[in-house]
């Protein structure tokens, strides 16, 4: 189920009025949760959510199992299984088919006619988000960091829990998981303030995402040898602001929607295109993989430990979210390309700290950091690392500042919706979301919401069903 | 407030669900004004024609010919031509595919009579998606709301949300053009005949010769919901002295698939269907097509027009009454 659909209209406010009047007590609200979370999954394909709970039922069993047991070897066996599992299950739907072809590509390179078969495999919706989530929790488990649940409802409500199952934000159990088990009360300002960060995510979405997509499949589709530079920049310029608005949209509305539950999810964007280095737009952009990968990948294989170890560890890590992302060479190269934008800082010695928030005087140090976000968002887009490498180089080779290639791209009109949210998100940088805080007058309140409410009807595009972009990762 | 009792809970979330639903309530508001006083929600003649047709449909007497199907029946055929070769009066339903084939099939049951002739002629989209698209459906609902009753009860709550959007966008592109054009937006004027035949300036323009070849007809999968609704159609028809036959939209040359309409004609015989024709005698040159691969130019619809005939007249010679008129 798309939150973009009439389906989820439905739904959310039918979950709501039950959850709240008719699953009155803990234990029913999350067996309501976790009923909920499974029918949200099911609305998109119902042979997959065998997937899912196959997933959760082996992370229960094997984290119990691992904390019945003292051994650390007996342990460390445990967690292997759960990592071949989770592993095998991601190998199996999203990356055999990619190693299958890579491998058969490189063994044509080398001179032999490889048969291998060429795999179609459908990838099951959100199964990279909920792998992640149940395995952070059998390695904390091995870690001595978490105790293991006995109560299945509750740890099944954790995996699957809808507002964040298909996309994140990649919750870790030590912080979800006791919300399952702590009784729930309605916060009546809490919940208006999570439907405004939804309302906030569904402008992002329908009002600059789906409409800057519109462009940026226009542009990505072109044979960049053919087009002007001005074009293959909007059409950068579109995806990198398409790719923000689409998923730190998603994660408003999901963060929204919990609150609505009375759950609290961790924050998973914290305005990345105000950053000032590489290294704070890391803190700041899709934060929950961000913190796994640092917490699972970086810091166990050394983290800063000796200079070329840490080059490796860096490197490695941010290939591994870039393979993350999707089963492609594009995927790769972008989280390597990101890692070489780190590597000067970290061969200056910079340490991650928390930083005050941007001001003005920033902006000459925030527009070069966007720059090298775009171009690495080519990479992301395009279809091949060449083609990737064409548009960027042909933005230079081709450019003609000539008024008719620049006037049509300047005067689309959802390049003013795109400065309403900058100015909107850089008046509210140090809070959670735009509209955290609203004018004192009810009036001019709810002047805000229907004028929202208006811009994203009037931009919704009936005939088309916009996914969003990381649903496919 | 963690300690706070569930009933207070649930009265506090009854607050804040009514002030929400008040604020959904405000926007239905303007929706429903725009919907009473607004322009139609997708100003298009194109559209309109769901009136025409529907009048026609209910007034002409039968026996008659009803012809279903999608656009390649509003561009292409000669109803009048029709008529006359098979001596009663035809209604020409064909508006646009994606109303889905369930809808159309509702539309011409109203008026299936003793002694009609229904004529089927569904584009390649209709076979593999029985469903209509929602949005476009309501476009047509919007000019004949009395069609929402051949709609099932549980679509039409999706139906009005999307004709509550497309009039307030409807009202916003005209106040927009208003504004900056100082009139209201100008929409082709499309020449429907009373038959519903579409006759328009497009009848002259040539689809480019460097068009691509439509991928979307590189492979047929038909929705098996496509035969639970001929089949129903069927007894319907049978129910009432009428008989269904089928045909085939015109195709261009790059788009046919021998292998995939040789199988469509199997199928169809196979689940109790009578084809007329061939799919093969439906392929037409490319140059006989205008903006799409199924809507022919005037040509066209003259040599489809005749095709279609000669095989009724074929294959139901007692339907046919005039075989002796000089092909044009």
């Amino acid at each position: 189920m798309l939150f973009n659909s009439f389906a989820f209209g439905v739904f959310l406010p039918a979950a709501f009025a039950l959850y709240w009047w008719v699953f009155r007590g803990i234990r029913a609200q999350n067996a309501f949760i976790l009923a909920a979370s499974w029918l949200f999954y099911a609305w998109w394909d119902w042979r997959f959510l065998g997937l899912l709970i196959v997933s959760t039922a082996a992370d229960y069993g094997i984290g119990l199992r691992i904390g019945a047991i003292d051994d650390d070897r007996r342990r460390r066996w445990g967690l292997w299984a759960s990592v071949a599992i989770n592993i095998g299950l991601l190998g199996c739907f999203k990356y055999l088919g990619f190693f299958v072809n890579s491998a058969a590509e490189l063994l044509r390179a080398l001179g032999f006619e490889p048969h291998l078969p060429v795999l179609r495999i459908v990838l099951p919706v959100g199964i990279s988000f909920y792998t992640f989530q149940t395995l952070s929790y059998t390695i904390d488990i091995h870690r001595r960091q978490l105790a293991p649940t006995r109560d299945f409802i509750a740890f099944a409500g954790f995996v699957s829990f809808f507002p964040q199952l298909v996309a994140g934000p990649i919750e870790r159990a030590r912080d979800l998981l006791p919300q399952f088990h702590r009784p729930r009360a309605f916060d009546r300002a809490d919940a208006a303030d999570g439907l405004r960060q939804m309302l906030w995510g569904f402008f992002k979405k329908i009002a600059v995402a789906d409409q800057l997509g519109a462009m940026a499949d226009v542009v990505f589709t072109l044979d960049p040898r053919t087009a002007s530079g001005v074009t293959l920049f909007f059409g950068a310029l579109a995806f990198s602001f398409q790719i923000y608005a689409d998923f730190s949209g998603y994660s408003d509305i999901a963060i929204g929607c919990a609150r609505l539950f009375g759950f609290r999810l961790s924050r998973n964007f914290a305005y990345p295109y105000f950053s000032r280095s590489i290294g704070e737009f890391w803190r700041r952009w899709h934060i929950s993989l961000s913190s796994w990968l640092r917490d699972y990948v970086y810091l166990p294989l050394g983290g800063w430990r000796g200079k070329a170890g840490r080059l490796r560890n860096i490197l490695i890590t941010f290939g591994t979210s870039g393979l993350w992302h999707g089963a492609a060479w594009t995927f790769v190269g972008w989280g390597l390309l990101h890692g070489l934008y780190y590597l000067p800082e970290v061969l200056a010695g910079r340490r991650e700290r928390p930083s005050a928030a941007p001001t003005w005087r920033d902006l000459p140090r925030m527009v070069p950091v966007f720059g090298l976000v775009m171009a690495a968002w080519v990479l992301f887009r395009a279809q091949s690392i060449e083609l990737a490498g064409s548009h960027l180089y042909r933005i230079f080779a081709n450019a003609r500042l000539r008024p008719y290639d620049i006037v049509p791209w300047i005067t689309a009109g959802v390049w003013w919706l795109v400065a309403l949210m900058l100015a909107a998100e850089w008046r509210s940088r140090r809070d959670a979301h735009a509209l955290e805080r609203m004018p004192r007058t009810m009036a001019v309140r709810w002047l805000i919401y229907v004028v929202l409410i208006l811009v994203i009807l009037l931009r919704m595009e009936l005939y088309a069903e916009h996914a969003f972009i990381y649903f496919r990762f | 407030m963690l300690n706070m009792p569930s009933s207070t809970s649930a009265s506090e979330a009854l607050r804040f669900a009514i002030r929400a639903s008040a604020c959904a309530g405000l926007i239905a508001l303007l929706a429903a004004a725009a919907m009473q006083w607004g322009p139609p929600a997708a100003p298009s003649n194109y559209m309109r024609a769901t009136v025409l047709k529907n009048n026609r449909l209910l007034r002409a007497g039968s026996p008659k010919v009803i012809l279903i199907g999608g656009s390649n029946l509003a561009f292409g055929v000669d109803s009048d031509r029709l008529g006359e070769a098979l001596c009663r009066p035809v209604v020409n339903m064909g508006l646009t595919a994606v109303l889905g084939f369930r809808f159309i099939v509702e539309e011409a049951d109203q008026a299936i009579g003793e002694g009609d002739l229904v004529i089927v002629a569904v584009e390649q989209s209709s076979y593999e998606c029985a469903d209509p698209d929602l949005d476009a459906l309501a476009t047509v609902l919007d000019y004949r709301r009395e069609s929402f009753a051949l709609i099932p009860p549980a679509r039409r709550p999706r139906l009005w949300l999307s004709l509550g959007v497309l009039h307030l966008q409807s009202l916003a592109e005209h106040a927009w053009h208003w504004v900056a054009m100082g009139g209201p937006p100008h929409y082709a004027d499309r020449r429907w005949l009373p038959n519903g035949d579409l006759v328009t300036d497009h009848l002259t323009a040539i689809m480019p010769a460097d068009a691509p070849a439509p991928q979307e007809y590189a492979s047929l999968e038909i929705d098996p919901q496509f035969w639970v609704i001929a089949a129903d159609l069927e007894r319907r028809a049978a129910r009432k002295g009428a008989a269904v036959v089928y045909s085939f939209a015109p195709l261009a040359e790059r788009a046919y698939h021998p292998d995939d309409m040789e199988r469509l004609t199997r199928e169809l015989a196979v689940h109790g269907h009578r084809v007329v024709g061939r799919a093969a005698d439906h392929v037409y040159a490319d140059s006989l097509f205008f903006d799409s691969w199924h809507h022919l130019r005037a040509p066209g619809r003259r040599l489809r027009t005749e095709r279609l005939i000669e095989e009724v007249c074929t294959a139901r010679p007692g339907e046919c009454c005039d075989l002796s008129r000089p092909r044009e």
